[in-house]
């Protein structure tokens, strides 16, 4: 497995304290650093998901402007910028939540290879590409029921499944998420006695027990301490060996910890594409630049 | 930051002391809401505690005051709450469901919604009306266990509904984006997650809605509750303790609907000369409506077969007479004849419908075989507030004490349903939290 060199690496201590004062941390951040030989990738990953020119209205708002965008297989794929960008927005697209509300349009295409299928075409059944790209949200949501039961739930909507077979998946989800040992002896207990990292982990085996393709996560650590954080993000960083993955997210040290590439979007447009060291150290635009120095967003 | 003036710290001893008036003026207004609660139920419990005991709860009604009790008034209730039950709930959860998930909101779920909320403020009177209009005439339920159940389903509804809305809006969006996002149909979104999570409010509701079923009285008058019932309903694959034949028929005039009693007794006296007969079966109930220029609205008339015609006041001092026997006639003009001792003999009787006018004889003979599972639910009935309702209306003072002990059953009931909707409430939420 490749490890980008990240640049926060060289900033140590002041990770903890990023949120609240970040200018200083990012400044060194963006000093331009060599490039180390092996940057690309060893083996050159394939193309898992293309979205292509795609265009998203929330009835007459234009979230989406014509977005183009590769998602790696195997990497993980960071979209960074403003609130308001319309990141979240892009990310929902990938497994149609939008269609669970009235009024949203797509045009354009996410075409999810090598079966080569538009995700967000019309003959698609949202549930069909739902039970093949699953998500991880902003807030731990377990449901109101046991450890096993959240993850079992994604199998018992399939349905077809042993008693026998949904608890061996259960069991490797856990483990996958690095939940097992600590619930293995009350997996029958309800889920929300569980820390909010916990949770938060909780959900990623909920969403890795289909085995999906792509795993999208939309700001997974916003709601957690940072030790829980720095657990989720060693985690993304674990399963992306499985999983293709596509992370939202408001921290920049995230994206440029946990993240092979990284885009950046601004007011429904991609602005920028490309390997996360080179986007963060190197950025070809402006709009990039400033907004991962600090001086917007 | 301006410093504090003295004109600051009276400021404050001012506001504390308006903050002192409200808390006291709260207090007050409680405590007389209570009293007057507690005043309430202290004067039904004076008034009725003295009747109150196992006989009145296992006796049927009866002419005596202190004879009668309330068994076919609980078990009447029960029955009808059980009808109730059975269909404003499922009904009313489908509904609130079905708007809450389902319907994309739009203006007609918006005039939808509107109507819920305004049909929950319909007066129960109007319910009765309409009840009476669909099921007892239109549908032909006669005035049964069913109509009074599906009457007063329907008037609960809109409580299910709005409870059931609550309770599943109460469930945060992220816990659906949830289950969608795992592959979920609507379906099992709702059977899975939403349901299980509203349940302790749906169900906390549905009882509320009970226990307001439970005391309504005015729509079950307007279909024709019978205040004095001395049987209980048929009870499921139960023996039949008699049958019928029809042993001869009459037609009776629907032209002269309005035809005074005495005639009407003597077309059916004359269809046929059957004996007198020993009228002792406490299971017959007789009523005649006898307002001029009304249709005819019971269906059945049945009356002792005797020779000749007899006047009105002649047939009830002739039943008044009879040691087992006891007749009525309300200010309506409705004849109520009521056999009180039920006796070993079956007797004999006429039926009329009056939408034929036909008029049978039947001999009535023991046995028969049994019930149908679901005879019960045609049976005719009273609950406890009706008979509640007769007895406060007696003249006679010892009917006051029965009343007001139904009272106190009424309200024990209340209580206990409200309590169970408490506790429920309170056991099922302790699980589930976001």
């Amino acid at each position: 497995m490749v490890t980008t060199p990240t640049p926060s690496e060289n900033t140590g201590s002041n990770q903890m304290n990023a949120a609240a004062d970040v200018s200083p941390l990012v400044a060194s951040m963006a000093l331009p650093q060599p490039l180390p030989s092996d940057f690309e990738p060893a083996q050159s990953p394939t193309i898992k998901a293309v979205a292509e020119n795609l265009h998203f209205h929330y009835g007459k708002f234009h979230a989406l402007k014509g977005v183009s965008l590769p998602i790696m297989q195997n990497q993980i794929t960071a979209l960074i910028g403003p609130s308001g960008c319309g990141k979240s927005t892009f990310l929902r697209c990938f497994n149609r939540m939008h269609d669970l509300y009235p009024n949203s349009t797509y045009q354009g295409a996410i075409r999810l290879l090598p079966d080569d299928i538009n995700l967000v075409g019309p003959g698609i059944d949202p549930i069909a590409v739902r039970m093949r790209i699953s998500m991880v949200f902003q807030k731990p949501n377990p449901f109101p029921k046991s450890i096993f039961e959240n993850v079992a739930f994604s199998l018992r909507v399939r349905g077809g499944f042993s008693r026998s077979e949904i608890s061996d998946e259960v069991e490797r989800s856990l483990r996958s998420a690095a939940l097992w040992d600590e619930t293995k002896d009350r997996l029958h207990e309800p889920a929300n006695k569980l820390s909010g990292g916990q949770q938060q982990r909780l959900c990623i085996a909920r969403s890795l027990a289909s085995h999906p393709e792509i795993i999208l996560f939309d700001e997974p650590t916003s709601a957690l301490d940072p030790k829980a954080t720095r657990r989720i993000e060693e985690l993304m960083t674990e399963i992306k060996s499985q999983v293709t993955v596509l992370v939202v997210t408001h921290n920049m040290q995230q994206a440029s910890r946990v993240s092979d590439y990284t885009a950046f979007m601004y007011l429904g447009e991609l602005i920028e594409y490309g390997p996360t060291a080179k986007v963060f150290q190197n950025p070809a635009n402006q709009l990039t630049e400033e907004y991962i120095s600090g001086r917007f967003g | 930051m301006a410093t504090l003036t003295d004109a600051h710290i009276s400021g404050i001893a001012r506001r504390r002391r308006i903050d002192l008036c409200f808390a006291v003026a709260g207090a007050v207004v409680l405590t007389l809401a209570l009293g007057v609660l507690v005043a309430l139920v202290t004067n039904l419990a004076k008034d009725g505690a003295a009747r109150l005991g196992w006989d009145f709860l296992t006796s049927f009604p009866s002419r005596r005051a202190g004879d009668a009790g309330v068994k076919s008034a609980i078990v009447g209730t029960a029955l009808v709450m059980f009808v109730t039950a059975c269909t404003a709930i499922p009904l009313g959860i489908a509904a609130g469901l079905y708007l809450e998930e389902y319907a994309r909101k739009n203006w007609f779920t918006a005039i939808v919604e509107i109507n819920i909320a305004n049909l929950a403020g319909v007066p129960s009177i109007i319910w009765g009306l309409m009840a009476l209009g669909l099921f007892v005439y239109w549908m032909n339920l006669g005035r049964s266990i069913l109509t009074a159940g599906l009457t007063l389903g329907l008037l609960v509804l809109p409580i299910v509904i709005v409870a059931t809305r609550e309770a599943v809006r109460a469930i945060p969006q992220i816990i659906r984006e949830a289950s969608y996002a795992c592959g979920a149909t609507r379906l099992q979104t709702v059977w899975h997650h939403i349901l299980p999570y509203s349940l302790s409010g749906i169900i906390t509701g549905s009882i509320i809605a009970l226990s307001r079923a439970i005391g309504e009285t005015a729509p079950l008058i307007t279909i024709g509750a019978l205040t004095y019932i001395a049987f209980l309903p048929p009870p499921p694959f139960g023996e039949r303790p008699w049958h019928y034949d029809v042993e001869s028929r009459a037609t009776f005039d629907t032209a002269q609907r309005t035809q005074p009693l005495e005639d009407v007794s003597r077309d059916i006296s004359g269809s046929h000369d059957s004996p007198t007969p020993s009228l002792r079966d406490g299971e017959i109930t007789f009523a005649w409506r006898l307002d001029p220029g009304t249709p005819i609205t019971q269906s059945r008339l049945s009356l002792p077969l005797s020779s000749g015609s007899m006047s009105l006041s002649d047939l009830v001092s002739a039943i008044d007479a009879d040691e087992n026997l006891a007749a009525t006639i309300s200010r309506a003009g409705r004849l109520r004849i009521t056999a009180d001792a039920p006796g070993e003999d079956p007797g004999e009787f006429c039926i009329t419908n009056d939408t034929t006018g036909l008029i049978e004889a039947f001999s009535i003979a023991p046995g028969g075989g049994r019930y149908g599972a679901t005879d019960w639910i045609m049976s005719e009935f009273t609950v406890l507030p009706i008979q509640m309702f007769n007895w406060v209306s007696r003249p006679d003072s010892r009917f006051q004490v029965n009343a007001a002990a139904t009272g106190l059953v009424l309200l024990t009931l209340t209580l206990m349903m409200n309590g169970i909707a408490i506790w429920l409430r309170y056991r099922l939420r302790r699980s589930i939290s976001w």
